[in-house]
């Protein structure tokens, strides 16, 4: 279950980095961005 | 779907021991995944009852491409967002067929193109990055590196549509592909202006703070 949980764990971070890069979220709904993610 | 993603996070950073902030920064690349499945099954789930998958998907992607890199307004509500891009996409692919069946005129998709990626452009240039205080963006190379972007798809967006439009002379089918392509663009940039935030600040009001 671990292993399962880590690759979620990359595979979610990965999009929120992804994400993070971009001037907004994708859809009309911005939440609020993880600290470690900001990049004003 | 914020509060099944921030449990998932949560049952993934007990059990691999992260602290609360790798917690959230995976509570939000989840939601992100989240929210795309459901915008996509969604839109082809409601675009093959409507008979439009092709056209509702290409909207829908042809907003959310521009909006990475142009910002833009948004919902305060994840549902009322989900909602209100579904029904966009889905009525205005319908209505990229109906034109496309009832106006055989060649002029018309140069028309609608010419008029539509005008308006577009000049509000690019004036505006784009929008940002958002969930999301602000204060520094100088972020917002050119966003205005750059955002050019750069506008400018594919373009070449796409003309492509289509040529194409469209034989087969109508890809002059709806581009009018689909329009008519998100015309959508992403009206929320860039101070009317389309007006409008989905009014929607949040009257349909949420009632619930």
């Amino acid at each position: 279950m671990k292993k399962f949980y880590g690759i979620v764990a990359a595979v979610s971070t990965v999009m929120a980095a992804m994400l993070a890069t971009s001037a907004c979220w994708w859809f009309f709904y911005q939440p609020e961005e993880p600290a470690s993610l900001r990049n004003e | 779907m914020e509060n099944l993603s921030k449990g998932i996070a949560k049952e993934i950073s007990q059990s691999l021991q992260y602290d609360t902030e790798k917690e959230a920064v995976i509570a939000y690349g989840l939601l992100g995944i989240l929210q795309l499945i459901t915008n996509i099954g969604l839109t082809l789930l409601l675009g093959f009852i409507f008979g439009v998958p092709g056209q509702a998907i290409l909207l829908s992607f042809s907003v959310s491409l521009l909006r990475r890199f142009s910002g833009g307004a948004h919902s305060s509500s994840l549902n009322l967002c989900t909602i209100v891009g579904l029904v966009y996409s889905i009525a205005f692919a319908r209505l990229s067929v109906t034109l496309t069946h009832q106006f055989h005129q060649t002029w018309m998709p140069i028309g609608v193109g010419v008029v539509s990626f005008a308006i577009a452009w000049i509000t690019l240039v004036q505006r784009a990055p929008v940002d958002h205080p969930n999301k602000p963006i204060r520094s100088i190379p972020k917002k050119q590196r966003m205005r750059r972007g955002s050019f750069a798809v506008m400018a594919f967006y373009t070449a796409m549509y003309l492509f289509l439009v040529i194409i469209g002379c034989d087969r109508l089918t890809f002059r709806s592909f581009g009018y689909s392509l329009v008519f998100g663009v015309l959508w992403q940039t009206f929320t860039m202006t101070p009317l389309g935030q007006l409008l989905l600040s009014n929607l949040d009001k009257n349909l949420i703070k009632r619930r």
